[in-house]
């Protein structure tokens, strides 16, 4: 059962992101609650892509966040194995978060979960997922790169994985 | 560097002392860190858990728990890991295992933001994380124990008992 400071953390939480966001729903039931909006993709023109933002409780006196943003969808089948070995190695220099395949829903997300004292302050909560957020999207945006060149066929598996496990940059 | 995060650091290893978790100071990627060591010989289990501050942007910190795990220099184990860890990763609320192929060891990575959180907030966070990430690279260490020496490899072995729970 979600308790009182999920649900001012909700309320902060989409009081500051309706600022940049234009439809928030809102899901879930005792247990848990999401916050679901759209963002727009860096790839694609007109792409939006979805955020699903969960608040669940983590054990007496904490909260879970799980932010979860879907960066690819409609991906084929047949492209499976090869982007598992592309997000394996995409996934080493990342600070922050994880890139995952979602077979059932042909899709590829960015994964990242945060535990927040249940007293802390709400718009503190707030500030820190929209800070998240921005890091999120910054991510898709630098290492979805190798992603998007496969799928659209500019560099094929190898060439991306040589590439990323190359990187040798600032991580995010 | 600066003076903030060395004081990030000395306020995570107050906080380990007084909950009876030994840190040492160390360094990582040429920047002051914290080290704990996990008490295990087990081949599998997770070796060392390196906490370091690191800043995204100027106006951004993240503290980040790197836990060291299984190192092989053997690439069919290699291999293996690797397709392992798309599976046990969808099963994570908080942080990746990953390969680490060029210097042949498996990780666990864990990091979070901190920012606007004061430091009772971010202290409270870094605690509960440090729990999960605990539990998480010992209950995957058993895990892989099991798998690895499947003699029908990984594909076999992995319907038997896997389940990693977080919370």
């Amino acid at each position: 059962m979600l308790n009182e400071n999920a649900g001012r953390f909700l309320e902060a939480i989409g009081n500051a992101l309706s600022e940049n966001v234009s439809q928030i729903t809102v899901e879930g039931d005792e247990s848990s609650r999401s916050l679901l909006f759209e963002v727009a993709s860096p790839f694609e023109e007109n792409k939006l892509f979805g955020y699903d933002i969960t608040l669940s409780e983590a054990g007496v006196g904490f909260i879970l966040a799980e932010f979860m943003l879907i960066a690819f969808d409609g991906i084929p089948e047949e492209h499976f194995d090869e982007l598992q070995r592309i997000i394996t190695a995409v996934n080493v220099p990342l600070t922050l978060g994880g890139f995952n395949l979602i077979p059932e829903h042909r899709a590829i997300e960015l994964r990242q979960g945060m535990i927040y004292g249940a007293d802390a302050k709400s718009e503190d909560v707030a500030g820190n997922i929209l800070g998240t957020i921005d890091l999120m999207e910054d991510t898709v945006l630098m290492f979805g790169t190798y992603i998007d060149d496969f799928l659209k066929g500019r560099k094929t598996a190898d060439e991306v994985i040589a590439e990323a496990e190359g990187f040798g940059g600032d991580s995010l | 560097m600066n003076n903030n995060d060395q004081r990030i650091l000395d306020l995570i290893a107050e906080r380990l002392e007084n909950v009876g978790i030994y840190s040492e100071p160390a360094e990582y990627g040429g920047e002051a860190a914290l080290e704990l060591i996990f008490d295990s010989e087990d081949e599998f289990a997770p070796k060392e858990c390196t906490v370091t501050v690191i800043h995204p942007k100027d106006d951004m910190t993240v503290i980040q728990l790197l836990v060291t795990m299984l190192h092989t220099e053997d690439e069919e184990t290699v291999d293996k890991l690797c397709s392992l860890l798309p599976e046990l990763n969808s099963l994570l609320s908080i942080g990746s295992f990953g390969v680490m192929r060029s210097d042949g060891y498996m990780y666990y990575n864990y990091a979070f933001l901190t920012e606007p959180l004061d430091e009772g907030s971010m202290l409270e966070s870094f605690g509960a994380a440090l729990q999960v990430v605990s539990a998480t690279a010992i209950r995957c260490g058993e895990l892989l124990s099991g798998f690895m020496s499947e003699k029908d490899g990984a594909d076999e072995g992995r319907h038997d008992d896997y389940s990693i729970v977080q919370f």
